[in-house]
């Protein structure tokens, strides 16, 4: 029991915070055909993680957080404009923009030399849910003990919440024609930028404990897993949390206990297996709608 | 149905839009609608239509006009006044809502932000869905319904803005004659009420029974007027 | 050159880097025509797993971990895989094509991570050379994995030549190339196969994140250009080959300056370039 507080507990409270925060936004991101943008933002974040890092000179949260979001509302609004100088695609923009500030963000991060900025380039892809445990203070409440990430995840996934909550009705509007929302104020000019930068810190706050990977999963998968089965948008919001939840402990669980069971040793990546746990789930549960709608009614 | 502003739904002059500033879809465009009436913006394919209306509401870069007023004023001061209804195959019905949600959207304005979509406003809603005839079909995914039944949707969205002036792109394309007859009478009723319709149409044998004006269109206003007038004088 | 002598593996690399980014450059311009960036993309991550897969294989199967030829087969298996599956997936209800890519993305990859780590954990001391297939590493690849990526680079290079017309036809105008009767998905599935095979012969120099930005960085900057799509073609050719060069050279002399970093960063500063062409500055409808 002591075992699972210690190090089980502060994994699955954070990457179930991840989920909260991320696949609530990125419900509407999925809504709107922009499951990608996601993926530009994580990797478009770096940079300023590590610009943040290097202004403080430490390993401090409010300004690595602020070079994260300057850097990634930077990167999107760059890839916009290059999008029209250029005359490309918007995938294209987009990879060209976001691969050159990732490039630059694992460039900064060699210079310094991993250690110092606690996020080494694994890190940054995969997480670092198998380092993370409780360490029980000395005095003081427990709570206290749990590690720095949890905070940060539990802000930004009730930031997330909370928007989602607050301009329900705006989202919707947005995401169903975005035209209507314009010319008839259903949705203020400000709502999709809004929603943008909120995403953007769900993301920086998942970041440094679940990684790129997953952070894009939860973003996209949540959501599709859902849509089959409910044509309701709070249905869509409810079972794509359900279904996340239940998929992130069991891929937790296997990550953390199929080396004891293979009788290997070490750790394997619990984001990466929870990332094709959720990946996996989108197909089957296509598959599972299919299967139920033809039983007879 | 007077509010504060001139009586005049829409004005234009000198209008000049589209995406490409040396050679816009539409140049040059005055016309004035008079209230209480339904007009037909009609004319050959790329003639601009649709740019026109997405050009008046922001939608589309302007690139010259020396006025654009509605109901006397700027856009901005006249939101809650004028209504869009965009071609239908540009949105994706796949959309987790029911015809009620959608509709209720024409209300999230007036209802102001934060506030929830209440019993009041979806009562208000189904209401709106009732006159373009999907009262029993409110509960309905949209996915699940036809095109036509999804075109009336859009409409009730619109009642439900209750709005003055009702700009609607090709809002009989692909529907069925009822679903184009039970439209052609909720825009019909908007007129008798004192709001006022511009729609782009594509099919010039119905304009007569169905619309009061007729603006052609091909670039620049080719005729203007009273529907049978304006449609036998270009030999139409 | 001063610090790193400039010895026979410096030059294979530089060598083999320099085909890569030239091919790169060429099958980008069709990437792009073809609006295929986010699957290239997906295709660079989802060589992870078949190259751990390839890893497990050869040790089981007493090859050794580290056999060139098989790593590379496990990186396009997987690839390819993936580049299946996102059509797949997009058609089903409600996924589209972002969320196609974002799936197939975090489950190979994802399945990629968790081989990874399971190989990291390993006795063996022929794993530490895998890391570096993440980020890229000129300086990591061995001697044999560089003659096995430049033959890559070369057969791509000459099916590339051999399909040339037929590419283009294809990218510029479909509707036309279908009408003249060419087999537009036969054609497809050549491109399919230069991007599979660009990616293999990449990865481990440019690192699987940043792949794509080798095929897509070059040819998005050679677009500015006038002239024909064989001209075109050719220039995003030679900033490719340039950008890998000098990726190669930068890392090489600057060790904490990753090689996929290095490339990647000189193809952008191509890029930037080029919008500065007047050639671009004409207005038009985006494409």
């Amino acid at each position: 029991m002591r075992e699972f507080l210690v190090f089980d507990l502060p994994v699955l409270a954070a990457a179930l915070l991840a989920l909260v925060a991320c696949s609530t936004l990125g419900n509407w991101l999925v809504l709107r055909r922009e499951a990608m943008t996601g993926d530009a933002i994580a990797h478009a974040v770096l940079p300023g993680l590590v610009g943040g890092f290097v202004v403080a000179g430490r390993h401090s949260v409010p300004a690595m957080f602020a070079g994260a979001a300057v850097a990634g509302v930077g990167a999107i609004l760059l890839a916009s404009w290059v999008r029209r100088r250029a005359r490309l695609e918007p995938a294209a923009a987009l990879g060209i923009v976001f691969t050159a500030f990732f490039a630059l963000g694992a460039t900064m991060l060699e210079s310094l030399g991993a250690r110092q900025v606690d996020l080494d380039p694994e890190c940054v892809l995969f997480g670092s849910l198998e380092r993370m445990f409780f360490v029980p203070p000395a005095e003081g409440p427990l709570l206290l003990g749990a590690p720095r990430e949890i905070w940060t995840l539990l802000a930004a996934a009730a930031a997330a919440v909370l928007t989602s909550i607050l301009l329900a009705k705006e989202l919707r509007a947005l995401a169903f024609d975005p035209e209507f929302a314009r010319v008839s104020g259903a949705a203020p000019r400000w709502t999709g930028p809004v929603s943008l930068c909120v995403t953007t810190v769900a993301i920086i706050a998942s970041f440094e404990a679940v990684g790129s990977l997953l952070v894009i999963a939860l973003l996209a998968c949540p959501a599709l897993i859902a849509a089959p089965h409910t044509s309701s948008l709070r249905g869509r919001f409810a079972l794509s949390l359900a279904a996340g939840g239940a998929l992130t402990v069991v891929g937790y669980a296997l990550a953390a206990h199929a080396p004891t069971l293979l009788g290997t040793r070490g750790a394997l990546s619990a984001a990466g297996m929870i990332a094709a746990l959720l990946a996996a789930a989108v197909p089957l549960s296509h598959a599972m709608r299919a299967v139920l709608s033809r039983r007879p009614a | 149905m007077s509010r504060s502003g001139s009586s005049v739904p829409l004005e234009l002059r000198g209008f000049t839009a589209g995406y490409a500033a040396s050679d816009p879809k539409v140049v040059d465009i005055s016309l004035v609608l008079r209230p209480g009436t339904t007009t037909a913006l009609v004319g050959p394919n790329g003639a601009g239509k649709s740019t026109l209306l997405k050009g008046i509401l922001g939608l589309t870069p302007v690139h010259a006009a020396d006025r654009v007023r509605f109901f006397g004023g700027p856009l901005e001061r006249a939101r809650d006044r004028v209504a869009y209804l965009p071609q239908r195959s540009e949105l994706d019905w796949d959309f987790p809502a029911s015809a009620l949600d959608i509709a209720a959207m024409g209300l999230y304005r007036r209802l102001g932000l934060f506030r929830r979509v209440g019993r009041a406003a979806r009562i208000e809603a189904r209401d709106a869905l009732v006159q373009v005839g999907l009262g029993d079909l409110a509960a309905r995914p949209v996915a699940e319904l036809s095109g036509g039944q999804r075109q009336r949707v859009l409409v009730a969205r619109a009642l439900a803005q209750r709005a003055d002036l009702l700009l609607l792109d090709e809002p009989f394309a692909n529907v069925d004659e009822a679903t184009e007859r039970a439209i052609a009478g909720v825009l019909r009723d908007i007129a008798a009420r004192g709001g006022t319709v511009l729609a782009v149409h594509h099919d010039l044998s119905t304009v007569r029974e169905e619309f009061d004006d007729a603006i052609l269109l091909d670039r620049t206003i080719r005729a203007h007027g009273p529907a049978g007038a304006t449609l036998a004088e270009t030999g139409r | 050159m001063s610090a790193p002598a400039f010895g026979a593996n410096t030059q294979l690399a530089l060598a083999g880097c320099t085909v890569f980014g030239a091919v790169a450059g060429a099958v980008g311009t069709f990437i792009l025509g073809r609006r295929r960036a986010l699957l290239a993309d997906v295709a660079g991550h989802a060589s992870l797993p078949g190259v751990c897969l390839a890893f497990l294989a050869g040790e089981a199967l007493g090859l050794g971990g580290r056999n060139p030829w098989l790593l590379l087969a496990g990186g396009a298996a997987t690839a390819l895989l993936a580049a299946w599956s996102v059509p797949a997936l997009s058609r089903l209800r409600g996924v589209g094509s972002d969320g196609a890519v974002a799936t197939a993305l975090a489950f190979f990859f994802g399945v990629g991570a968790v081989l990874l780590s399971s190989i990291q954990s390993h006795e063996s001391g022929a794993q530490g050379g895998l890391r570096t297939i993440i980020f890229g590493s000129a300086a990591a690849t061995s001697r044999a994995d560089l003659v096995a990526l430049t033959a890559l680079a070369a057969v791509a290079a000459a099916t590339l030549a051999l399909f040339f017309k037929e590419l283009a036809a294809i990218s510029f105008d479909e509707p036309h190339a279908r009408v003249l009767g060419l087999p537009v998905r036969a054609i497809d599935l050549v491109l399919l196969a230069l991007l599979i095979a660009t990616v293999v012969a990449g990865m481990q120099v440019a690192g699987v994140v940043l792949v794509v930005a080798m095929m897509i960085t070059p040819a998005a900057a050679a677009r500015g250009f006038r002239g024909s799509i064989g001209r075109i073609a050719a220039i995003a050719a030679a900033i490719g080959a340039g950008s890998a060069a000098a990726g190669v050279l930068l890392s090489l002399r600057f060790e904490s300056f990753p090689t996929g970093s290095a490339m990647t960063l000189s193809a952008t500063a191509c890029f930037l370039g080029s919008l500065l062409l007047p050639q671009r500055r004409r207005r038009g409808v985006p494409s």
